[in-house]
């Protein structure tokens, strides 16, 4: 006779990534192509926060990421217009993050600096605390193990780490996902399989 | 006539054999010449690696065999970039084109020179060489 | 299915990626099988250490360099037609209008023809990366196994790994 087991957590649908409907983006992005630059920091203030941790988990730096946050959204308000579907904003937006990044660095892997391991280094304490760059009060994990997982995730295969950190970080959907890398649904989904298997592995063998 | 055909109709398939067995010398040298230069680049022996490619770029393929020169080229400018031989890699592929003569595998080759461009940062390089490729492609074969 | 193929759909059943009736067939075997269902909690559990990561903070003046550098766009744009109108004064303006608007316009697709040869190539470059072969180091005159994984020989018979054409039958 089978045994039974309890079934896991059932998954949920993934929860709205934007809290705006597909309407309102729309008309924000018209609003935006038209020139009205509020328009445009309505689009930066959804988006900003997803592209700059985007761009963080690709490159390991928090300097970085900010500099390349700030092209990716001045391209973006240049080349507004060729955006053909607003309702696309998001993936065309995260396309010009890694377009960005994969320009910078051509290639070359630059250092991973934690934000922890950075913030520790520069400043002085009052500096920190003026811009933390991490809310201390939502600390869940250890500063150890966080920069372990961070580490882990940074030095996945590029082709593994992109697709992870969308779906696994933040959270989208595997055919927007395809469409940002540009590769088939298919393939997407194999290889969010196996980046998953590999940082399972790789944090498990750190917690022994 | 008719006896001029029954004898080509005889050697057909014998030169076939011949052909396939002249294919298979051929293929078996290029293999053990890869190994070779293999060694030469992991032994760090880069000024000998360019005579040893040669023997492979100047050996005669069948065309419908042209893509392996573009994959041999691939790999070896790969290992080559690997060890910052970024110069050499360059020099490589361009016995490459050298030994391809349809368009598409030319134009796969210029493609791999500005891939190796950008490894070394020389983006102006590598846009040419990718417009190059581009040219070609539009002409293939 | 086999255990095997439930496993490779794991991710996308706890991404809620898979159809109605997949969803439901995996989750019926989750219930059976201890194998599937252990290593389908491992993959939960360290979904849920992602989560816990901290996202970085947008810093407020990341939007006031934006900012200053969109505004700077404009505002050279708007300068810019002021200066002309000024040089060319109204009777010359179709004129100058038509002149203007021809040299814009084969600006633009030399322009808009860059633009799109640098993406091509930034495709092309994305692409031939996802060929990229791993780096490994290798010791002086070894064919070690791991070196001809990375450095595959393409005009070997059998080369398994790469559906050599050459494979003889």
């Amino acid at each position: 006779m089978k045994e039974q087991r309890t079934r896991g957590p059932t998954p949920q649908k993934k929860a709205q990534t934007s809290s705006i409907s597909g309407e309102e983006l729309s008309g924000t992005v018209s609003r935006a192509k038209e020139g009205h630059v509020e328009a445009f920091q309505e689009l930066y203030e959804l988006y900003g926060r997803k592209i700059l941790n985007y761009i963080y988990r690709l490159t390991g730096s928090r300097e970085e990421a900010e500099d390349l946050a700030q092209d990716t959204f001045v391209l973006a308000y240049k080349n507004l217009k060729s955006l053909k579907e607003n309702g696309k904003f998001q993936s065309w937006l995260f396309r010009i993050a890694q377009n960005n990044v994969y320009q910078q660095y051509r290639g070359f892997r630059p250092q991973f600096h934690s934000d922890s391991e950075t913030e520790s280094s520069e400043g002085s304490e009052l500096q920190r605390l003026a811009a933390p760059q991490k809310g201390p009060e939502d600390r869940l994990l250890s500063d150890e193990l966080e920069r372990v997982v961070e580490e882990v995730i940074y030095k996945l295969p590029d082709k593994y780490k992109k697709v992870f950190v969308l779906s696994a970080v933040h959270k989208l959907s595997y055919m927007e996902i395809s469409e940002i890398v540009g590769r088939s649904l298919a393939s997407v989904k194999s290889d969010i399989h196996r980046a998953r298997v590999e940082v399972r592995g790789k944090v498990k063998d750190y917690l022994g | 006539m008719p006896h001029l055909l029954a004898l080509l109709l005889l050697l057909g398939p014998q030169t076939n054999m011949i052909d396939s067995q002249g294919w298979e010398r051929t293929r078996s040298i290029a293999e053990a010449q890869h190994e070779i230069v293999m060694l030469l680049i992991n032994g760090k022996e880069f000024d000998k690696v360019l005579n040893a490619s040669q023997e492979i770029f100047s050996l005669s393929f069948p065309y419908n065999q042209e893509p392996l020169f573009v994959t041999e080229g691939r790999i070896l400018a790969t290992a080559l970039s690997d060890l910052q031989q970024y110069e050499l890699a360059q020099a490589l592929l361009d016995q490459a084109l050298e030994s391809v003569s349809s368009n598409r595998s030319k134009a796969l080759l210029y493609k791999e020179k500005a891939y190796q461009c950008t490894k070394e940062g020389k983006n102006d390089d590598a846009m040419e060489f990718f417009e190059k490729a581009l040219e070609l492609e539009k002409s293939a074969p | 299915m086999e255990c095997r193929t439930y496993s490779e759909s794991l991710t996308a059943f706890m991404d809620a990626e898979l159809g109605r009736d997949q969803a439901k067939e995996v989750e019926s075997h989750l219930t059976e099988c201890a194998q599937c269902h252990e290593e389908y909690q491992s993959l939960l559990d360290s979904q849920k250490l992602i989560e816990q990561l901290r996202p970085l903070k947008l810093n407020p003046n990341l939007w006031t360099r934006i900012h200053s550098e969109i505004t700077d766009v404009r505002t050279e744009e708007s300068s810019w037609l002021l200066g002309l109108r000024s040089f060319f004064g109204v009777r010359w303006m179709p004129v100058a209008a038509g002149t203007l608007g021809l040299a814009f316009l084969s600006l633009f697709f030399v322009y808009e023809r860059n633009m799109e040869m640098e993406q091509a190539l930034q495709t092309y470059l994305q692409e031939r990366e996802e060929l990229e072969i791993a780096e490994i180091s290798v010791s002086r005159y070894t064919v070690s196994p791991a070196l001809q994984a990375a450095y595959p020989n393409p005009f070997m018979v059998n080369l398994t790994s790469r559906g050599n054409p050459f494979k003889v039958e």
